[in-house]
């Protein structure tokens, strides 16, 4: 029983990973994004639809990918570039994701599409209990398992990892080492939100394999919220995403079962955590000690005289 | 050789202000021209349509109304708060928190009291509830400086898990037929009818908009908020308790969230139940950045956002025109605006390199940053 | 060999022409001192040979070779290389993190040989850093060493020095300018930045002055002197000496500190034991390098930071953090060093900027409404009174110049019955002109009986007004020093930390 519910915690967390991971590239460049549940909406079509229209499952993520990467230039455009209010901006971006999605996904509501398939582990999958949870599941699921130390990785201990920082600490210092903030921001935006475009092909083409409208269901606000829970670290971000995701598969499971604590209830608990989190780690020290990126939201510019 | 950059313009006036609002509107609208010739309608047709419907025919004018009342009460209480650089994306939150509260004084509390003594009961107790709603995130951000736009979005989950919680539990109508919906309210909780199914908090936006309008703009208190949204520094320096100035704007805020929510259930749905809000809190932020923070204008792009709902309703069943359209429309009309402020603030020069004594100088820049 | 040639360089910002037609050139192995006032168009000048500006017209030659510099980057790889003012470090990276960022890919194999070769740079340059210590642990001179190490590790030949000095004790300036002369016997070319005329005829080989962006003149350190400088400089002989008359303070004193302690932002101590009196009608000079408790010194008294141990009494009065109102309410003012940061409210409008003080009470308010009325002719009124150039009453205030904001900010504090003038750095970034003004009415408050706390960095400043002059060193008060110019050794050895028992007053 708890195997199943931690398998399925990680099944669940899994989009949230992509895009929780998407973000905090973007945020440690020093660009916040709020269009996220737009961003996955229109992955989860694209996605779909191609999958649908060439019966390729990856041909179906190129094209939620690509979506993804155009939107993120054009988000970056104005945002980097134009200087516009980046919540603003952000939440525009979701709109429109949310109006384009639905209005052209439509004509694939009931549809059927190709989708992912369960891969087992030879040897892997036949661990007792941590077998099951860890290595019963589709690619997509064990590409976010490489994808989190590998982001780390590149975050913390290499020298492009090292310009992202740069740019979201201090971005007059790295335009001064001859770093090009634009061109870091707009490549870590377009990132982020590929990966996000992708979280979304996940649900349409793994996690589920249909397409319903407004099916990310709040997934992308939640992102926005375990970027900061896993303090800008994309390790923490896996303990982060597969807790939100086991704590949404709990409730459904407790409403079968008939327990005595509300499921409504208990569903409160991870957001009611994060701000938790948040409050932990808003002081100033704190801040520094986590790297936090202190230039996130101000745009930047050379030429004005601050 | 010819290179395009911002340059800060001075100051602009108020007019020229107008037309490149007018003029971004203008263009979401042909946006959204292009999108709906693409797909076979008539764009005209729609909007002709929408237009007569909206804001012409009784019922759907009725319905323009009935949208525009929690738009304006919740984008009015935005404004206050956006205007000290405090984002409140919690408005869906506070709205819900609105209605459980005044639902709690209807049916449980008072439900017999006269409809003199309940409804104003009723309302102050769901304002009350979502003036806490936002004093939590008002809180944190003043003392710990926790980010405000986090912190109101996971409060909205909670907010509506909370009415969720009651709907399918404790509150649920025992003779509903299992639906998550509580018990109808007594007629004592009713609030009186204008017109049709327009009931009096149609007012209440106008009057808020005018006390807010003068609060802002001629009382110290206006003063304070203006000088903290600006310079938090110099507002301490000044005197100002810029905390305590954070926790209550922030409630103010709140306050209109949970305002809204309870004329809407007294006024309109007569119950609390599940998903009784079509994301007006989401809404109400569109509305508040549209009309540039200015009451006034809150309550005119309120109005117009009610008639873009009520007539994509219309549509909906003329043209088969789904309600992701208007999502479309109004992502087309924000990032206009947005990219119409940019006009505002910066002017684009073109700015030719050349060599000093008139030698022109053909030679291309390699890939710069701006 | 000219390294670098600047022929008609111009650059154009709103309102103001930065560097008009300039022409500029540096010669292999000399130190050229690029010298003029604050806003002369020296930084926009350097800043567009680091390619961090655009020229609007002109060209650049490295080498004999004409060059478009585009960014940072391109200027480094040209050979050029700039230390600012604010420094461009990232907190919370370490020293060798911070010389490692930028750098091509080979550099990061192995962290091991970059700090060897860092050892090998250091020692023969003579600039001791840890390669492991987080900048923000670092104090301002090892940070500047820093910075320099940087640039040294990228194989510049050019250096380009924008004030270095300003936050350095005159001890460690002299182990830079030791430094920068090695540098140049060696080979490296340096531009040094300054409006210090007693450095640059120390340090210099030759001396471009520039005034309102334009040169004046490029003269060779040998045919020239101070006063010759100065008159470039402005144009004029300088009467920067605002005569000032020494009275004889009143016994009342206004302001007192005793055994006050603090914290900086950090956490560290800052003011470690401060006493002080300030009496009506006295202006007490505060000495010292920047980052020595300046600005906590500021902040403490005008109530924007916590006071850990001590009282403060202004009139009689105890108020030792009760906060900035009550300073305001009996008669203080603060003139900031960061104008835009803490002193205005930078998008707002004059009049919402000159009744920051003032506008609880009546006339400006009566009950909960402001009086329009009242606040209008209040504006004009002191438009009129401290001169202010403003074009359009409704624009924000960030848009005027420095030295007209500044006059808003001295119109604002020293209007009504002022007892008490923080004055901290009151005339950075300003021009001749407004420097007079803020001295000239810093005087004229002394007169009215106002007491004044006057910090600065700027030792001919705090000569010229000053009664009495402290020495601020690492949080404590060194001693006290008449202002005459014969105590200059004295009071630089106090800055530095040397404790001179024999001179107190």
């Amino acid at each position: 029983m708890i195997e199943d519910i931690l398998t399925a915690a990680v099944r669940a967390g899994t989009p949230l990973l992509y895009a929780t991971i998407g973000e905090i590239f973007a945020e440690r460049s020093g660009v916040l994004n709020l269009g996220l549940e737009g961003l996955m909406l229109v992955g989860a079509l694209s996605g779909f639809e191609v999958a649908n229209r060439t019966s390729s499952v990856w041909l179906g993520v190129l094209g939620a990918l690509i979506v993804g990467g155009i939107l993120g230039v054009f988000f970056a455009f104005i945002t980097v570039t134009l200087r516009v209010n980046q919540v603003v901006a952000g939440l525009s971006l979701t709109l429109l994701g949310m109006g384009l999605s639905g209005f052209y996904g439509m004509p694939y509501i009931g549809k059927v599409a190709p989708h992912f398939q369960i891969l087992d582990i030879p040897g892997l999958t036949n661990i007792p209990f941590i077998g099951h949870i860890f290595f019963h599941h589709d690619v997509l699921v064990y590409i976010s398992f490489l994808l989190a130390p590998l982001s780390w990785y590149f975050i913390f201990k290499t020298r492009w990892g090292m310009h992202l920082r740069a740019v979201g600490e201090s971005p007059r210092t790295a335009d001064s080492s001859g770093i090009n903030v634009f061109r870091v921001r707009y490549t870590y935006v377009i990132i982020g939100a590929m990966l996000t475009s992708l979280a979304g092909a996940y649900l349409s083409l793994a996690y589920t394999s249909m397409w319903i409208e407004n099916m990310s269901a709040g997934r992308g606000w939640i992102a926005i919220a375990l970027v900061i829970f896993s303090s800008w670290n994309p390790m923490r971000a896996m303990i982060a995403a597969y807790l939100f995701g086991g704590v949404a598969s709990l409730q459904l499971r407790i409403q079968a079962i008939g327990t005595t604590i509300p499921a409504h209830l208990l569903m409160m608990l991870p957001y009611a955590l994060t701000i938790i989190v948040l409050s932990l780690t808003s002081s100033e020290t704190m801040r520094k000690k986590i790297g936090a990126p202190a230039a996130l939201m101000t745009p930047y510019s050379r030429d004005e005289r601050n | 050789m010819l290179r395009l950059k911002l340059e800060p313009r001075e100051k602009s006036s108020t007019l020229f202000e107008l037309y490149v609002i007018i003029t971004s509107v203008l263009l979401a609208v042909v946006a959204m021209s292009i999108v709906l010739i693409i797909e076979g309608k008539d764009p005209f047709y729609a909007y002709k349509m929408m237009v007569l419907w909206a804001f012409t025919n009784p019922i759907g004018l009725q319905g323009t109304l009935i949208k525009f009342t929690p738009l304006a009460i919740i984008g009015l209480g935005l404004v206050v708060a956006f205007r000290m650089k405090l984002w409140n994306i919690g408005g869906e939150g506070q709205f819900y928190l609105g209605a459980i509260g005044s639902t709690y004084i209807a049916l449980y509390l008072m439900p017999d009291a006269p409809a003199y003594i309940l409804i104003p009961v009723a309302i102050i107790v769901g304002s009350l509830a979502g003036a806490m709603w936002g004093a939590i995130p008002g809180i944190l951000k003043a003392f710990i400086g926790a980010d405000e736009i986090v912190v109101t979005l996971m409060l909205n989950y909670i907010g509506i898990l909370w009415s969720d919680y009651l709907v399918y539990g404790p509150w649920k109508n025992p003779k509903g037929f299992n639906f998550p919906m509580t018990a109808i309210l007594g007629e004592n909780a009713f609030l009186p009818i204008l017109w049709g199914n327009v009931h009096i908090g149609v007012i209440f936006p106008i009057a808020i908009a005018i006390v807010l309008w003068w609060i802002l703009k001629r009382s110290r208190w206006g003063y304070e908020l203006k000088v903290i949204g600006d310079n938090p520094d110099v507002a301490r320096y000044a005197g100002m308790n810029v905390k305590k100035m954070i926790v209550v704007v922030m409630m103010i805020s709140g306050l209109m969230g949970g305002f809204a929510g309870s004329v809407q259930i007294l006024g309109l749905q007569h119950r609390l139940q599940h998903g009784f809000s079509p994301g007006y809190g989401y809404t109400a932020i569109i509305v508040a950045w549209l009309s540039r923070l200015n009451p006034f204008t809150t309550i005119l792009v309120a109005f117009l956002m009610g008639g873009l709902f009520v007539g994509t309703e219309i549509l909906q069943i003329l043209m088969k025109l789904p309600i992701s359209a208007t999502y479309i429309f109004q992502g087309l009309l924000f990032v206009s605006v947005l990219i119409g402020e940019i006009f505002i603030r910066y002017r684009i020069k073109a700015v030719r390199i050349s060599a000093h004594g008139g030698v022109r100088d053909d030679r291309r820049y390699p890939n710069s940053s701006s | 060999m000219k390294i670098v040639e600047l022929r008609g360089i111009t650059k154009h910002f709103p309102n103001i022409v930065a560097n008009d037609r300039i022409n500029f050139d540096l010669q292999e192995g000399e130190i050229h001192a690029l010298l003029g006032e604050n806003g002369a168009g020296k930084t926009t000048l350097m800043n567009i040979l680091y390619g961090l500006y655009q020229p609007d017209g002109g060209e650049i030659r490295i080498k004999g070779k004409q060059v478009f510099i585009d960014s940072p980057k391109k200027a480094i790889s040209l050979g050029i290389g700039m230390v600012h003012q604010h420094f461009t470090l990232v907190p919370s990276f370490s020293v060798l993190e911070n010389i490692m960022l930028g750098l091509p890919r080979q550099a990061f194999s192995k962290p091991s040989k970059l700090r060897e070769e860092l050892q090998k740079l250091s020692q023969g340059y003579g600039l001791r850093v840890e390669p492991n210590a987080k900048v923000w642990q670092l104090s301002v001179g090892e940070m500047q060493r820093v910075e320099i190490m940087k640039l040294l590790y990228r194989d510049v030949d050019v250096l380009i020095l924008d004030e270095p000095t300003a936050v350095l004790t005159p001890q460690e300036a002299e182990s830079l300018f030791k430094t920068l002369k090695r540098l140049a016997n060696t080979g490296k070319s340096i531009v040094f930045i300054s409006h210090k005329l007693h450095e640059v005829m120390e340090i210099a080989d030759r001396i471009t002055v520039l005034r309102r962006g334009k040169v004046v003149n490029t003269v060779n350190k040998s045919e020239t002197n101070i006063e010759k400088l100065a008159e470039m400089m402005v144009g004029r002989k300088i009467v920067l000496r605002v005569k000032r008359q020494r009275r004889r303070p009143s016994e009342n004193v206004v302001l007192k500190l005793k055994g006050v302690r603090c914290h900086n932002d950090k956490g560290l101590p800052a003011l470690k034991g401060i006493s002080l009196e300030v009496k009506e009608g006295e202006i007490l000079g505060i000495a010292g390098v920047a980052g020595n408790g300046q600005r906590e010194l500021a902040e403490v008294v005008t109530g924007l930071r916590h006071t850990e141990e001590g009282k403060i009494w202004l009139s009689g009065k105890d108020i030792t953090n009760r906060g900035s109102k009550v300073l305001i309410d009996l008669g203080g003012g603060y003139i900031p060093a960061d104008r835009l940061r803490f002193g205005v409210a930078p998008n707002l409008n004059i009049s919402e900027n000159l009744i920051l003080k003032n506008y609880r009470k009546p006339p400006m308010s009566h009950g909960i409404s402001l009086n329009r009325q009242e606040i209008s002719s209040f504006t004009d009124r002191l438009i009129k009174e401290y001169d202010i150039m403003v074009s359009d009453k409704s624009m924000p205030v960030k848009l005027l110049s420095g030295g007209n904001l500044q006059r808003v900010i001295i119109a604002r504090e020293l209007q009504g019955e002022t007892k008490l003038i923080v004055a901290f750095n009151p005339t950075r970034g300003l021009d001749v002109s407004a420097t007079e003004f803020v001295y000239n009415r810093l005087i004229e408050s002394a007169k009215q009986g106002a007491a004044i706390l006057l910090i600065a960095g700027d030792l001919e400043e705090i000569f010229t007004l000053s009664d009495r002059v402290a020495v601020l060193y690492e949080g404590e008060i060194m001693g006290y020093v008449p202002p005459e110019e014969r105590y200059l050794r004295e009071i630089g050895l106090l800055m530095a930390g040397v404790r001179d028992a024999t001179i107190k007053t």
